[in-house]
């Protein structure tokens, strides 16, 4: 197997494997185009959270990483990001020390950037409480967007 | 709540992971390379190839999965996975080595038996005996390997042959 292709694949199998040790989160697609994101999750638990939808882009290395992390896109990948309203991160995983990084490529809560065909990313070590942390984050953009079961009723009551 | 199909997703997942890793050395290779079939492939969840050059096919083997919330047997210490009669049978005749893996979804472990001896109906729980480790995946390389060395890839003659 060529080297980039077996480094790939552990990646995204790791990833997703780590993803779902998070009750909340569940894989809603993989995909292997070239347009879209590796992973589309739900971080939503309820039925009326159906659509609070991330999207995750997976890099596989077999070294540790610079901080800085140079994401590079290919066209139709910067024109799904810059056309997407979704919050999407990156997940660089060291495919032999089995270590995952987490960078936001569109954060919830941050200024939107431009995305270009390369776009610098701070990388940050996770672990399974960052994680969770992160979800928290995106959780919080999509309540803040959308009402709640709660306000729904409080709104019809009054 | 995950569903069934999320959870058995997870478990491939993590197989997966685990037969690409590479030996303990620091510029050590994976000794398989997989593909996962997808639902449509019922009894069958991994097709796996040995890495390596060989003079002819890549020798291969087939994995099924079964995924447990229900951890060990505190006497026998067994994983509490099951496979089916059918899927036994299943597993039974496909011409090529299949093993069957067991994975506790909570603590991540993994063990594996291979399904080859034609006595065996169903199997109601598994043997810890052998953890998918790298030993492990050493004694299964060294076996499919010559397992193919040993078959007949092709048969002698064909209905349609011209």
């Amino acid at each position: 197997m060529q080297n980039s292709r077996w480094i790939a694949r552990r990646a995204e199998s790791l990833a997703y494997v780590f993803m779902t040790r998070d009750p909340r989160v569940a894989v809603v697609s993989e995909d292997d185009t070239d347009f879209g994101l590796n992973f589309m999750i739900r971080v939503g638990t309820t039925p009326r959270q159906f659509n609070w939808i991330t999207g995750v882009e997976v890099r596989g290395i077999d070294h540790p990483p610079r901080r800085e992390f140079l994401l590079e896109l290919t066209e139709d990948q910067a024109v799904v990001l810059n056309h997407s309203q979704q919050p999407s991160f990156l997940l660089a995983v060291d495919v032999r020390g089995e270590i995952l990084y987490f960078a936001w490529i569109r954060s919830p809560v941050a200024e939107t950037k431009h995305f270009r065909a390369t776009t610098s990313l701070h990388l940050e070590p996770l672990d399974d409480a960052l994680f969770k942390a992160h979800i928290d984050e995106i959780r919080a953009f999509y309540r803040k967007r959308l009402p709640s079961d709660r306000n729904m009723i409080v709104s019809k009551a009054s | 709540m995950p569903t069934k199909k999320q959870t058995g997703n997870r478990c491939e997942h993590l197989v997966v992971s685990r037969l690409l890793k590479p030996g303990p050395g620091p510029d050590e290779q994976p000794l398989f390379n997989t593909a996962l079939l997808g639902s449509d492939w019922p009894t069958l969840d991994i097709y796996v190839e040995l890495e390596g050059a060989f003079p002819r096919l890549k020798p291969f083997f087939f994995v099924q999965v079964k995924g447990t919330v229900r951890g060990r047997d505190p006497a026998t210490h067994d994983l509490r996975v099951q496979l089916s009669k059918k899927h036994t049978k299943r597993l039974l005749n496909i011409p090529a080595p299949t093993y069957l893996v067991g994975v506790d979804t909570l603590t991540e472990e993994m063990f594996i038996r291979s399904i080859h001896d034609r006595a065996l109906k169903s199997i109601s729980s598994l043997r810890t005996t052998y953890p998918l480790d790298y030993a492990t995946m050493k004694l299964i390389h060294y076996e499919v390997l010559e397992f193919w060395q040993a078959s007949q890839h092709k048969p002698a003659a064909s209905n349609v042959q011209v």
